[in-house]
């Protein structure tokens, strides 16, 4: 029996002008025109979305995640009414704050918004800004997607491909900074209108031979309209380059975030990817990694919290191609409420791909009788000589260290907010961004059953922000030279 | 404030339906030093876990007062608060919980339960600096998560130096010396001996006389079948020594 189409009417409804059967080429911001290589594989694109329709839970990947309740809003393309200038300014100001970077690239809608970003810089070593009007030029230097190497995985894919107009583009070599001060650039993904929007940004960042960069990318809106995104972030590092990435995803509670992210390395390339999911409704990445040559090197970490009915699903997978190349992977889920929490993970070693060294896991705390967890680290290998792990757990809090957290004298709700925190630390610790830690401590405050507890306890400060009980966190002193310095201790 | 600081009448105790304590009764006065010993499944630990508050135990019968309030009422913290502190057999592994910041946390729950304000962290630290002295406990430790990778000996260090800083009045120590070798045992016995006063009390549950050539008991008392069998001076527990458990009890069911 056929099985009926999960159809992207409503999405496509959202690009009147771009809608597949229209015919005529796509268009980007500013009226950009697309080379001829990537309009035949957007037009590609558009077809596979019209003969496959938006993912089901029927595709293994998506098992978990059902997206039919996106399809039944009524999307914009934001263009037609503009956002309140006042309420973006405020989100870009909570955005960035506690980041500081050395630039910070802002898309409204998955468009470019120059009076938002600031610190762009467009010369030989570093190109920042916009992606309609830096499009990659050659199809030799485009991801893999776009020049019709690999096909989409599903239909979000495809409608990225098929209908994105504009993004963020990142391209940094050596000389942009020395490697012991790496350039830090901020890509600010605001969703804001007075009706639900549409957003389709494709991003592309590429570190040349030896650079060095750090780039955050953050997801949230204006305002508490059901946006939706779906993103495609791709990311080439070039040999010997090293890219922290940092990606947090804190839209309103009626928002979706739907996206993925490709990230190939080169010889001795390092990537550092931790992603943060504990805003949207419903958020899903995809985040695939291929080491194409000897002495690459990834990590991907992740925290995810949901309460309420929040949804999320992280997805990765790591191809190990050649030899000699590292992964590590370790992913944490707090669910409470009747949130759930999806992790599947791919290692794949390849023929010929000796010596690999691959670690992953996955860890997830329950909190309420009614969360859901769904885990599976998965692991295929097709060489020798490899030395690779993989496991996962799920779990509720201890009841033997509450036990001794309260005869301690720690209220019980204290030691339940501590027991929670210190689960995430190992991950808050991978994130040396303070702006950052502290939206992710706001969240960690709400997952908790008394925030009053955990404030009273120290865990958050007044305004939220997760005080960690981190190994070296600097505590104020009296004065220089007195005997006992708590910094110290800390 | 006149009577016993702890008064244990009749305890009866279940743990998965078995009865463990079968009527023990206790008084311990202020700035007494109590011992108790007994064999295996005598009840020792059972009876320390109940004082402490820990779940899964079922009390049948009898009343425990802690100065003249009833304990059992109260919630593991409460007690706490008010005044108790059990020095666990084993101690638990807390990843991810730094050793000072936790101990603060407590101090500070402490403080508000008193409705004093809470201690200044340079205060903190001048008396986290002092009292880890008194266990002679390597200071790298105070940085570390909780008990996370310590020795067993570290981990029974790690338990006198909390109650040094928690400054409890009633201190009840289950089986601490278990797996110290002996230079340990002296340090740990030394840090406990510090902390004796007029105002505070110690119940310390011990295999083996030992430990008492170190913390020198007011009282001792022998553990056997869920009731406290004899009770002495410290001579009793040398002659526990000599004659084993079984040699007293014939003693202790004619009394």
């Amino acid at each position: 029996m056929r099985m009926p189409l999960l159809k992207a009417e409503n999405f496509l409804a959202a690009i009147p002008d771009r809608t597949a059967g229209n015919g005529g080429p796509s268009r980007l911001a500013g009226a950009a025109p697309v080379p001829g290589w990537l309009e035949s594989t957007r037009m590609a694109a558009r077809d596979t979305l019209g003969a496959r329709g938006l993912p089901t839970p029927r595709e293994e990947a998506w098992k978990y995640t059902n997206v039919a309740p996106l399809t039944r809003v009524r999307y914009s393309d934001g263009t037609r009414d503009t956002p309140d200038a006042a309420a973006l300014e405020r989100t870009r100001s909570v955005a960035c704050s506690g980041v500081d970077a050395d630039c910070e690239i802002v898309l409204v809608n998955g468009r470019y918004a120059a009076s938002l970003s600031r610190g762009q810089r467009r010369d030989r070593s570093v190109v920042l800004g916009s992606l309609s009007s830096e499009l990659p030029t050659s199809p030799e230097t485009a991801p893999a997607l776009w020049r019709g190497e690999r096909a989409p995985r599903d239909g979000f894919e495809a409608l990225n491909l098929a209908y994105f107009e504009d993004g963020a583009r990142i391209r940094v070599s050596t000389a942009a900074a020395p490697p012991r001060d790496p350039l830090t650039i901020h890509v600010v993904h605001i969703g804001a209108g007075a009706v639900p929007v549409l957003a389709i940004p494709g991003n592309v960042i590429d570190l040349e031979e030896g650079a060095h960069a750090v780039v955050v990318e953050s997801y949230l809106h204006a305002d508490s309209q059901p946006h939706c995104l779906v993103g495609g972030t791709f990311v080439s590092l070039g040999p010997g380059s090293t890219l922290e990435h940092y990606i947090l995803c804190s839209g309103n509670e009626a928002g979706s975030h739907l996206q993925f992210f490709d990230a190939d390395l080169r010889e001795q390339a390092t990537y550092r990817c931790v992603q943060i999911g504990l805003g949207h409704q419903l958020s899903r990445t995809h985040l695939a990694v291929r080491l194409e040559e000897p002495g690459a090197d990834c990590g991907l970490y992740g925290l995810s919290l949901a309460r309420a009915r929040q949804h999320r699903d992280f997805h990765t997978s790591v191809e190990h191609l050649v030899a000699r190349c590292r992964s590590d992977e370790s992913f944490k889920a707090i669910v409470t409420g009747h949130g759930r929490s999806v992790y599947n993970g791919m290692v794949r070693v390849h023929e010929g791909a000796e010596k690999t060294v691959s670690a992953q896991t996955s860890h997830n705390l329950l909190l309420s009788p009614d969360a859901e967890v769904d885990t599976k680290p998965e692991l295929e290998i097709y060489a020798d000589d490899v030395q690779c792990s993989h496991g996962a757990t799920v779990g509720q809090l201890d009841a033997e260290m509450l036990f001794y957290l309260r005869s301690r004298g720690l209220e019980e709700d204290a030691a339940r907010a501590l027991l929670t925190a210190a689960f995430a630390e190992d991950v808050i610790e991978r994130v040396p961004i303070p702006g950052l830690r502290a939206t992710l401590g706001r969240g960690l405050g709400a997952l908790l059953p008394d925030s009053e507890a955990a404030l009273a306890l120290g865990l958050i400060d007044e305004s939220g922000h997760l005080a960690a009980p981190a190994p070296g966190r600097a505590e104020t002193t009296r004065a220089a030279g007195e005997t006992a310095r708590p910094e110290e201790v800390f | 404030m006149s009577g016993p600081m702890l008064t244990i009448d009749d305890l009866h105790v279940n743990v998965d339906g078995k009865p463990i304590l079968k009527g023990l009764c206790l008084e311990v006065q202020r700035g007494e030093v109590h011992a108790i010993m007994g064999p295996n499944g005598a009840g020792k630990s059972t009876l320390c876990h109940v004082l402490a508050g820990r779940d899964g135990y079922e009390v049948t019968a009898g009343k425990v007062y802690f100065e003249g309030e009833d304990l059992l009422a109260l919630a593991p913290e409460e007690r706490a608060h008010r005044g108790v502190f059990l020095a666990f057999q084993y101690p638990v592994e807390i990843p991810g919980v730094n050793n000072t910041y936790f101990l603060r946390a407590c101090a500070n729950a402490a403080c508000r339960y008193r409705g004093e304000s809470e201690l200044d962290a340079f205060d903190f630290m001048q008396r986290v600096r002092d009292r880890v002295k008194v266990v002679q406990m390597d200071e790298a430790l105070l940085k570390r998560a909780v008990n996370e990778g310590f020795s067993g000996g570290e981990k029974k260090r790690n338990e006198i130096f909390q109650m040094a800083v928690l400054e409890p009045r009633l201190g009840l120590l289950d089986e601490t010396d278990s797996g110290l070798d002996i230079d340990a045992l002296r340090v740990v016995s030394e840090g406990v001996n510090s902390l004796r006063g007029a105002e505070r009390a110690f119940v310390i549950v011990t295999h083996y006389q030992r430990l008492l050539e170190h913390i020198v008991p007011d009282v001792v008392h022998v553990l056997f079948g869920g009731r406290i069998l004899l009770s002495g001076d410290r001579n009793l527990a040398e002659r526990l020594e000599r004659e084993g458990y079984e040699g007293l009890r014939a003693e202790g069911t004619a009394t």
